[in-house]
Parts: C-alpha cells; sequence; structure tokens
C-alpha cells in the first residue's frame, strides 16, 4: 500500500520523484515572469488540463484554446494562488474546468448543438506518453477514483458525471433528469461528500 | 459574537466545486469564502477531489504547436527570476482573487485581453497623467504670464485712451477757436508767398479785424524728417521772434493759431521756416518756406 500511495504522489506531484521544482516553487518563479518555470509546469500539467478540455469540449481546436488561455491566465495571476487554500494541482484543474464550463454554457446560450454521444476520438487521439512508471501511477490512481465512485448509487453517481465531465449546472440536470431542483442539490451534495471520504479513507488504508 | 449569526452556504459548497451552481449562487459562495475559513477549507477538499475525477479520462495532449503558441503569447521574453530557491508563498490571496480574477466565468473568458488591455490601459493613463499634469502646470504658467500681459495692455490702452481724450479735447478747443477766428467780418485773407524758386508751399493768413488773433494754413509742404520741425516767426524790424512750432500732417498740410493780443501789430512781417528740433528756440531759423507781411 505505501508502494501505491507513493506512486499516487508522484503522478499527483512528479516533483516528489525528482529533484525538480514543486509545484509551489514553479508558480513562485512563474509569478516573477520566469519563462523556463512556466514551461516546466505546462510539461507537468499538459496532460491533465489539455484531457479535461477536451473530454468536456470535444473539439480539439477548442480544446487547444481553454489549454492556452489557462496557461495564459496561469501565467499573469500566478501571485494569486494561495497555497492555504489548497493545493496547486486542484487550483489548476478548478481554473481549467472554470474555463471550459465558461465555453460550454457560452455554446450552449448561442444554441450551439454539442452531440455528448457523437464524440467517439477521444480513444484513438494520441497519449501523452508517460513514462511506465507513471502509467502504472496513472492506472492505480485511475483505479483509486473508480472504487470511490462504485461507492456511489448511480443517481448520484449520475449527477457527478453530468456536473463535472459535462458541465451541466443544477438546474439544468434537474430538466434533463426530470427531477425536482431540490432532488438534483440533494444528490449533489451527497455524491461529493461521499465521494471525498471514499478517496480519503482509500489514502488511509 | 457577529460570526455566529453569519449564515453558512454550505448546502452550496459541494456544487460550488462542481462548478453546477447558477451564477447568483456562485457570487454568494465567493462572497463567503473570502471570510469563512471553515468554508473555504471544505471546498478545498471537494476542489481535490473534482481535480482526481480527471484520472479518470483518458490521457491526451495537444499538438506541440500549442506550446509555442503560449510562448509566443507571453512575449516579449522577460528576464529570469531573481529568487529560484523554495521561498513562502506570496500573499495569501482570497477566494475572490483566485476565482472573481481568475476563475469567474467572464473573468477567466476575458482574462487575457483584459489583463493585457489593462497593462496598456494603465500604461496610457499613467504616461497620459504625466502628460497632462505637465500641460496643466505650463498653461498655468502661461495663463499668469497672458494675465500679466494683459494687465499692462489695459494700463497702456488706458493712458493712450486718456491721451487721446485730451488730444481731442484740445483740437475741439483749436477748432472752436477757428470757427470764431474765421467766422468774423472784420477778418483778412492774406497769402503767404514761397521763399524758394518751384517750391509746391502754399500759404494763407487770416488775421482778425484787430490783429489780436490769427490762423495760419499752409499747404504743400515737405513731411518734416523727425529731427526737424515747421516754426512760426513774427519779424520786427529785422528782428524774429520765435513764436512756435506748426504741425503738419501727412498730406503736407499745416496750421497753427496765434493769439497775441494787440501785439500782433508792431510787427511787420510773419514767416514760415523748417529748422532743426531744438534750434529754432535759440534764434536758429534753418530754411525759409512762406513769407507773408503783415498790414
Amino acid at each position: 500500500m505505501e508502494e501505491k500511495l507513493a506512486a499516487q504522489q508522484r503522478q499527483m506531484d512528479p516533483a516528489l520523484a525528482t529533484d525538480e521544482p514543486d509545484d509551489l516553487q514553479l508558480l513562485e518563479r512563474i509569478a516573477a515572469k520566469d519563462r523556463d518555470a512556466l514551461n516546466a509546469l505546462y510539461e507537468r500539467y499538459i496532460t491533465p488540463v489539455y484531457s479535461l478540455s477536451l473530454h468536456m469540449l470535444k473539439q480539439p481546436p477548442l480544446a487547444e484554446e481553454v489549454t492556452q488561455d489557462v496557461f495564459l491566465n496561469i501565467w499573469l495571476k500566478a501571485d494569486s494562488f494561495n497555497s492555504s487554500r489548497g493545493n496547486a494541482r486542484s487550483w489548476i484543474m478548478s481554473v481549467t474546468h472554470h474555463r471550459v464550463i465558461d465555453v460550454i454554457r457560452s455554446r450552449r446560450r448561442s444554441d450551439t448543438h454539442t452531440d455528448p454521444e457523437g464524440y467517439d476520438t477521444l480513444e484513438r487521439l494520441p497519449s501523452a506518453g508517460p513514462s511506465v512508471e507513471l502509467q502504472v501511477a496513472q492506472r492505480l490512481e485511475r483505479e483509486r477514483i473508480d472504487r470511490a465512485l462504485a461507492t456511489l448509487p448511480d443517481s448520484q453517481r449520475e449527477v457527478i458525471e453530468l456536473a463535472y465531465f459535462e458541465g451541466y449546472s443544477q438546474s439544468e440536470m434537474a430538466e434533463i433528469l426530470d427531477q425536482p431542483l431540490g432532488t438534483i442539490k440533494t444528490r449533489v451534495r451527497l455524491a461529493m461528500q461521499k465521494l471525498k471520504a471514499a478517496l480519503q479513507e482509500d489514502d488511509g488504508e | 459574537m457577529t460570526a455566529n449569526r453569519v449564515l453558512h452556504p454550505e448546502d452550496l459548497l459541494e456544487a460550488f466545486a462542481l462548478d453546477a451552481l447558477e451564477p447568483e449562487e456562485e457570487q454568494t459562495v465567493l462572497d463567503h469564502l473570502e471570510e469563512c475559513l471553515g468554508c473555504s477549507s471544505l471546498v478545498s477538499g471537494y476542489l481535490a477531489t473534482t481535480a482526481a475525477l480527471v484520472t479518470l479520462l483518458p490521457a491526451a495532449i495537444p499538438p506541440e504547436r500549442a506550446r509555442d503558441n503560449l510562448l509566443a503569447a507571453i512575449d516579449p521574453p522577460m528576464p529570469p527570476a531573481r529568487e529560484t530557491t523554495p521561498a513562502t508563498v506570496p500573499a495569501p490571496s482570497s477566494w475572490s482573487r483566485i476565482y472573481t480574477g481568475f476563475g469567474r466565468r467572464w473573468g477567466r473568458l476575458l482574462m487575457p485581453a483584459t489583463a493585457v488591455a489593462a497593462v496598456a490601459v494603465a500604461a496610457f493613463l499613467i504616461a497620459v497623467n504625466v502628460q497632462v499634469t505637465g500641460d496643466r502646470d505650463e498653461m498655468m504658467a502661461k495663463n499668469t504670464e497672458l494675465q500679466e500681459s494683459l494687465e499692462e495692455s489695459r494700463a497702456t490702452a488706458t493712458a493712450q485712451l486718456a491721451l487721446a481724450s485730451s488730444a481731442i479735447s484740445e483740437m475741439q478747443g483749436d477748432l472752436q477757436f477757428l470757427q470764431n477766428t474765421l467766422a468774423q467780418p472784420g477778418n483778412q485773407s492774406l497769402v503767404m508767398n514761397p521763399m524758394q524758386v518751384n517750391s509746391r508751399s502754399r500759404g494763407v493768413l487770416i488775421v482778425s479785424g484787430d490783429m489780436s488773433v490769427a490762423v495760419v494754413m499752409a499747404s504743400g509742404l515737405e513731411i518734416p524728417e523727425d529731427d526737424s520741425a515747421y516754426h512760426v516767426w513774427l519779424m520786427q524790424r529785422g528782428q524774429r521772434t520765435w513764436i512756435g512750432n506748426m504741425d503738419v500732417d501727412e498730406g503736407g498740410w499745416g496750421t497753427m493759431a496765434l493769439n497775441m493780443g494787440n501785439s500782433m501789430s508792431q510787427f511787420d512781417a510773419l514767416q514760415l521756416s523748417r529748422a532743426p528740433l531744438g534750434l529754432a528756440s535759440v534764434g536758429i531759423v534753418g530754411d525759409l518756406i512762406l513769407e507773408v507781411a503783415l498790414p
């Protein structure tokens, strides 16, 4: 278990396995306008940032644009990161998700149709080409998330997926699922609380 | 304890981490997180949970040009950071700085252009402010200078107006005198003779019947130089008495009124000469121009 946790931690923060600067150090250097630091952070987070953008937006050019926006914002606003409010990875992915949500909801407002079922190119996209060690760590982390999600009832897992991966708000989910808004809100709350607890419990094993 | 009465939007925190709130609800949470460490800690935990969900997605990377585009977008190259060693985090930022300045939807949507525009506008405003301040000081100095010049001009104009008014009064007096003199039925008109061959100068002396007053009028006079003037003399047995200067205008026309009382009868001629300024008063007659014998 310790080996698995170490691998997970390396996957979460590759700097732990090397002499490379950690995320906080990179952000400090980026705040001082160090291009090399931005390049290093890009190398470290391009895969999750672009993967999330591409999965949610389903259009590679749009995902590239969003990805560039995210890193450009990091370049401009690195000094706004507060480590006491969370780790850098959570911050970067939160920023990415917010940015993608902006685009998705803007497209929905302009009635541009998005067909989640029509997106079937994900598996054919080029992989990030990580090292074998990192691939193993990623697989273990994926299994950990899967196990945590498996503890949720289908109705709760559904709202998590609709909200996070498809970008729907609670009101939109209530309409899509034909459920009262209060019911959706309750599902979201319970789902997040259980998922968080399940991941923490898995970490503690 | 005011803090105990604060309403915590606990039922919104989970959806906040999923970006599933409506804009108004999201703003409520953002405002609350600025002041509530407890809810901030809860949100941090939920954000770590949602960030972990990305692991479930198939890994994908963009084309290499994306990195090139990013690095090109942050040009011009900046000098390396002076501090590269691990250090404390910059001043703790608030949630609003992360989410309002960075994470808010429209803010993030417009962030790159807005940030660049903000820097450009700030630089522009600073430059304009400096320019405006410099221009203002210069304009104030010019304004003071103009006011002083205006005061000086006003004083000069007032003095000139007073002089002109005085001159007009004097001319009106002269005119009145001439009218009174020329309108008398006992007056005599005497032609003044040129004293030089081919002279264009002509003159008339109008003298009252009692010889107490007279008016000399001459035309065809050359415009006197700055250092010379026309003078009127009275002759008495070969002796000249300087009476005064006669003004001549640009047309070569000059007049002079004489109010001599009964004394004019003792003189036997009147002469007009042109002499250097200041010399006639000491007896230098200069060039004789016109002469008339008195009755």
